[in-house]
């Protein structure tokens, strides 16, 4: 299992301009796909939401992660009880 | 005798129900009619279920006559947020408009568990629409209207459990239940000046409860008593076959005399940056208090970015658990403007970054519970400031715009915690101290909690216009 040491980074965040294209490739997902139903206010809001997931993801993904980290949820393969 | 029947501990009257002082029934009709009367004064109410309290209430009487005293929970009325399924047609709303007539066929567990010691259901509480699924921004977020704290009727008590907090506060209902994904409990009991509990993650099963978060949703106790809050939590909590997530360690509470007891606890450094000017002096003064029954150190969580990944395991589970919802287009019929889109943008979370959190996960709680082992709990304001008012956005008018890690990292790692009253504003509103713990440590939070309310007195305030009179 790997180790996280804190200020270690993955790699670097985005930087402005891909971090845009990112918000923008991501937001057209979501305006082909509903845009239809939302108004001009209500996609700004959903740009904004879009850039707030792309923040998120990005802070997430600096982080340094050793191969062996596996995911906290662990799959455990049913058998019913009793 | 029934104005003095209201704001009374579960311990209190459970022990006048006991005695046979009250009855289960009378017990039932003056909450049952707090509830109709009071409840619309703060949106707190959905439905009062009177019909199904009585009935139970009538049982729980009978059963005590007949010498089967179920313990002190025993003819107890309270009331759960409206995401907890109730049969008997009562409806199961998900504080939302699109959802207001439905109905489920079966109780939640909880409900269950409650029922089996003898408590009364008499009503289902208000609750932020979707409990925040839609990403609100401002207390208006119900169909019920915005939920309003009994301590101020222009501060809001959530959310989103708010009329569990709210009901509690405004004795209501000696105790609610509510539930937490990201500061749910915690929040309202905050504003509305009540203890409450969140429970280590799978210490109680949310079968029957509506899906927000699978790897973050939490139920647990609202009351006047960080004890009550013990109570509650002992009879609701354990293994649920139907919710494959809830553990097999036991919980038993533990409600031994603490005031011999010395504790150790931690305050993250750096922790009232961000907090408004009441909030910082409650908790400083709370801290002096402390220092007669504690040893208490500054500490330090890792920097982590816990915010970040409690939102992208939230955003993709949530987007998984209301598809259907986001799909039918009832997102349009939500009350609060901004639930009617907020959904919408976390069909672009990343499979690889929802993976990469839950790997980042392990290290949260890794780190958390080597940071959190010499101390029985470490200790923070449990908001960053006194209740919104409710015309007011929270997230973008916010004086307080600092992470709330202890909020962001207890969650993610699934971490026990209680708040309970640590004072008043200048302006009455009441602030909360939050105890948190190693993971299935919620007797010593509970224990610690307990020792605080045991030199304080902040619980036994109620709201002034909601006293018996005399």
């Amino acid at each position: 299992m790997g180790q996280w040491h804190a200020g270690e980074k993955r790699r670097t965040i985005l930087n402005d301009e891909a971090a845009k294209r990112e918000v923008e490739e991501r937001f057209n997902t979501v305006k082909r796909l509903y845009g239809d139903r939302l108004d001009e206010k209500q996609l700004e809001g959903v740009r904004t939401g879009v850039e707030t997931i792309v923040r998120a993801s990005q802070a997430v993904s600096a982080v340094r992660l050793e191969n062996g980290d596996e995911p906290f949820s662990v799959f455990v393969p049913y058998r019913e009880e009793g | 005798m029934s104005d003095s029947l209201v704001f009374k501990s579960i311990r209190q009257l459970g022990g006048l129900v006991q005695a046979r002082e009250v009855s289960p029934t009378e017990l039932a009709e003056v909450f049952l009619d707090r509830l109709e009367r009071l409840g619309s004064d703060y949106n707190a109410v959905v439905t009062v279920t009177r019909e199904r309290a009585l009935r139970e209430a009538k049982r729980a009487e009978q059963e005590i006559s007949s010498g089967r005293y179920k313990g002190p929970l025993h003819g107890i009325p309270y009331g759960v947020k409206d995401l907890l399924a109730t049969k008997d047609g009562i409806p199961t709303t998900w504080g939302a408009a699109p959802f207001r007539k439905q109905v489920f066929d079966y109780d939640a567990t909880v409900v269950e568990r409650l029922g089996a010691a003898g408590a009364v259901l008499a009503a289902k509480l208000a609750m932020v629409e979707l409990a925040g699924g839609g990403g609100y921004w401002q207390p208006n977020a119900s169909f019920t209207g915005p939920g309003i704290t009994p301590w101020d009727k222009n501060r809001w008590s959530g959310g989103s459990s708010t009329g569990s907090g709210a009901a509690t506060a405004a004795g209501l209902v000696p105790f609610a239940i509510g539930s937490e994904t990201g500061g749910s409990i915690m929040s309202p009991s905050s504003n509305c000046g009540v203890a409450g509990v969140r429970p280590t993650y799978g210490r109680v099963s949310r079968y029957g409860a509506m899906a927000l978060s699978w790897t973050l949703d939490k139920l647990g106790p609202m009351c006047l008593t960080a004890d009550d809050c013990g109570l509650v939590l002992d009879a609701i909590s354990g293994r649920d076959p139907k919710d494959p997530t809830t553990t097999r360690r036991s919980f038993i509470y533990d409600d031994s005399d603490v005031s011999l007891r010395r504790f150790r606890f931690g305050v993250m450094e750096n922790v009232t940056d961000h907090v408004d000017e009441p909030t910082r002096a409650n908790f400083e003064r709370a801290l002096d208090v402390l220092d007669t029954v504690a040893d208490i150190e500054e500490m330090r969580f890792s920097d982590l970015p816990h915010e970040e990944i409690l939102q992208v395991i939230l955003f993709a589970e949530a987007a998984s658990a209301f598809e259907e919802i986001v799909d039918s287009g009832k997102l349009a019929e939500l009350t609060a403007p901004e639930d009617r889109f907020g959904a919408y943008p976390r069909v672009t979370v990343l499979a690889k970054d929802y993976i990469n959190a839950l790997r980042l996960r392990r290290l949260v709680a890794e780190n958390a519970e080597e940071a959190m082992s010499p101390f029985d709990a470490v200790v923070a304001p449990t908001r960053s400031g006194v209740a919104t008012p409710v015309n007011q956005g929270f997230r973008s008018a916010t004086l307080h715009a600092g992470k709330d890690t202890m909020m962001s990292l207890g969650n993610v790692a699934g971490l026990p915690a209680v708040s309970v009253p640590s004072g008043f504003s200048e302006e009455g509103l009441p602030t909360g101290i939050k105890f948190m713990g190693r993971a299935y440590e919620e007797n010593t939070v509970l224990a610690a909690a307990r020792a605080y309310q045991a030199i304080t007195d902040w619980h036994e305030r109620h709201p002034p216009d909601l006293l018996p009179a005399g």
